[in-house]
């Protein structure tokens, strides 16, 4: 899997999220009741549009599809500890 | 109204063991993957009303609304946790599914243990999670206790509401295994959603309407403190709520039970649809009773008694609403714990030779002990009982950074793993039991933990001799 620019907008926009969201508190513009809770659900709003770009254009299902499906449930080697 | 509450209370009794009943007849026989993984056919539909019902715990609906009446910085910290969750389960689901899939694991243990080759940190790691996981597990009987007492006018004891309930639960989880926990989640998220949708409304009219609530919402609860006041408790709920879905044993199961990866991924976007519904059920019954019903202390009997004032004939109702979010709780944990000890305990360490069949009645009789177990401390009810169970979730966290690694850190080794677990054990439950941690809220003793757990699992790992590359390679490299 390589490195896309979908993959690097999945991560900024996480990062964009996180940081708008956590500093709610220390927001200056949060003054009112209102404004509070309109951050808050714009917040929820953002939050939810990253789980959509992170789950149909970010990371796919189709790039986790496995190389080599005919050892299906074949368990790993495993080693003995001394 | 006892006579109400009773028939509704049989109806859904019936209703979830022929649930139960049902799943155990669509089994598609006695295997290990069956039991704890449904067979890997679970839908999308299955995965977020399962992630949804068992994230709306009995406490959730007595407890949890209750802390948001009269506190926005823990509400719009649990608002964000709630969108950052499926975020970190995609993250995490995607990968854990397909190497699941691919050695059939069915708990998160499997993968621990085999990455890091190490019986005894699976062992361990098993041992310590279940220990302090179960207690979690009787809160879902104490509620449901409690609400039938309450909704019968006193007349049925508190004991006899509790066993009933654990007796019910207990059978068909035990009779069905995941299947059943699955259905009945379905059915249990669907009857939360429509209870709700017939509470809030009422709620809101009891306030005074929806512009009428709004202009008496005090600003002193509606606004964060000044200074930055209410940073830390905001990021304490978002990093409990955020984190503890992905790492709780009675959820994270569900990333291993999909179809396929199409599956899993419908399954997320319908988790953060249930889960923003969640957060605004929070929103609007938190808003409601601070202007209806103000002043009311310990909050987690502000739902009770705004029902009792309002809508006394909602109680039934409101009953219901508390048995179907502590019984879909209260499977999940069970089936999850039976999971790991029958995979981690029996069928490696016991008997490695045990047929599908075997593993399947010890699976059935280990879920049937942890509902017994949890019953019994339910009835108990020791004080502090909800002390216990915040620790309980916060050093069931601990083996995050163990799955994240083994999913997709190539330079870890065992010895950082048990490094990194130990310790952030050992912190976690030191800033619950013994001192009080530095960051106030539900979330700072496992942050604290985290951040610790992490550190030495990384700096021991860079330490240490890494794992054979082939080895690393038929987890991380098994992808096209």
């Amino acid at each position: 899997m390589k490195n896309s620019p979908k993959k690097i907008w999945t991560w900024v926009l996480e990062i964009i999220f996180l940081f708008l969201a956590l500093t709610a508190p220390l927001n200056p513009f949060l003054t009112t009741k209102s404004s509070v809770y309109i951050w808050t659900f714009v917040m929820m709003g953002l939050g939810t549009i990253n789980i959509l770009f992170l789950v149909f254009r970010g990371y796919p299902p189709e790039e986790f599809s496995l190389e080599d499906e005919t050892a299906m449930g074949e368990r790993p080697i495993q080693r003995k500890e001394g | 109204m006892l006579f109400f509450t009773l028939i509704l209370l049989i109806v859904f009794i019936i209703g979830m063991l022929w649930l139960g009943w049902w799943a155990a007849v669509k089994s598609t026989g006695k295997t290990e993957s069956e039991y704890f993984v449904a067979g890997w056919t679970t839908g999308s539909v299955g995965i977020s009303f399962s992630i949804f019902a068992t994230l709306a715990s009995a406490g959730y609906a007595l407890g949890t609304i209750g802390v948001f009446y009269g506190n926005p910085a823990a509400l719009t910290g649990f608002a964000f946790g709630m969108v950052f969750a499926p975020w970190f389960m995609w993250f995490m689901g995607k990968r854990a599914w397909a190497i699941g899939r691919k050695y059939h694991y069915s708990t998160f243990t499997d993968l621990i243990g085999d990455f890091f080759q190490s019986e005894k940190l699976r062992m361990v790691v098993s041992l310590i999670i279940v220990i302090f996981f179960t207690p979690y597990l009787s809160v879902n009987l104490i509620g449901p206790g409690i609400i039938l007492n309450q909704a019968s006018g006193g007349t049925i004891p508190y004991w006899v509401g509790a066993v009933a309930f654990g007796v019910v639960c207990i059978i068909y989880t035990w009779r069905g295994g995941m299947r059943a926990v699955i259905w009945t989640d379905i059915a249990q998220g669907l009857i939360m959603l429509a209870g709700f949708a017939i509470i809030i409304p009422i709620m809101i009219g009891a306030a005074g309407g929806w512009y009428n609530m709004w202009e008496k919402l005090p600003e002193q609860i509606a606004l964060y403190k000044p200074k930055g006041g209410s940073f830390w408790i905001v990021f304490s709920w978002f990093w409990i709520i955020g984190f503890l879905q992905p790492a709780n044993p009675d959820r994270n199961t569900r990333l291993l039970v999909a179809k396929d990866l199409f599956t899993l991924r419908k399954g997320v976007v319908a988790t953060v649809i249930l889960l923003n519904i969640a957060t605004l059920i929070s929103f609007f019954l938190g808003w409601s009773l601070a202007v209806a019903i103000p002043g009311i202390t310990p909050t987690d009997k502000v739902m009770g008694a705004a029902i009792v004032k309002f809508a006394p004939f909602l109680m039934p109702v409101f009953m219901i609403v508390v048995w179907a979010a502590g019984m879909s709780t209260l499977d999940s944990g069970i089936i999850g714990l039976s999971a790991m000890w029958t995979k981690d305990i029996y069928r490696r360490n016991i008997n490695p030779k045990a047929t599908d069949d075997r593993v399947y009645t010890v699976g059935q009789i280990l879920s049937l002990l942890f509902g017994v177990v949890a019953l019994v401390i339910a009835l108990i009810n020791p004080k502090d009982l909800w002390f216990y169970i915040a620790a309980a979730a916060a050093v069931s966290m601990m083996w995050l950074p163990l799955i994240i690694g083994a999913l997709y850190w190539k330079r870890g080794t065992t010895a950082g793993a048990w490094a990194g677990f130990v310790s952030g054990v050992i912190v976690t439950v030191w800033y619950y039991y013994v001192s009080k941690p530095p960051i106030p809220g539900p979330g700072g003793a496992s942050f604290i933990g985290m951040v610790i757990n992490v550190l030495f699992f990384v700096v021991v790992s860079l330490a240490t001799k890494p794992l054979d590359p082939r080895h690393v390679a038929r987890f991380q490299g098994i992808f096209r």
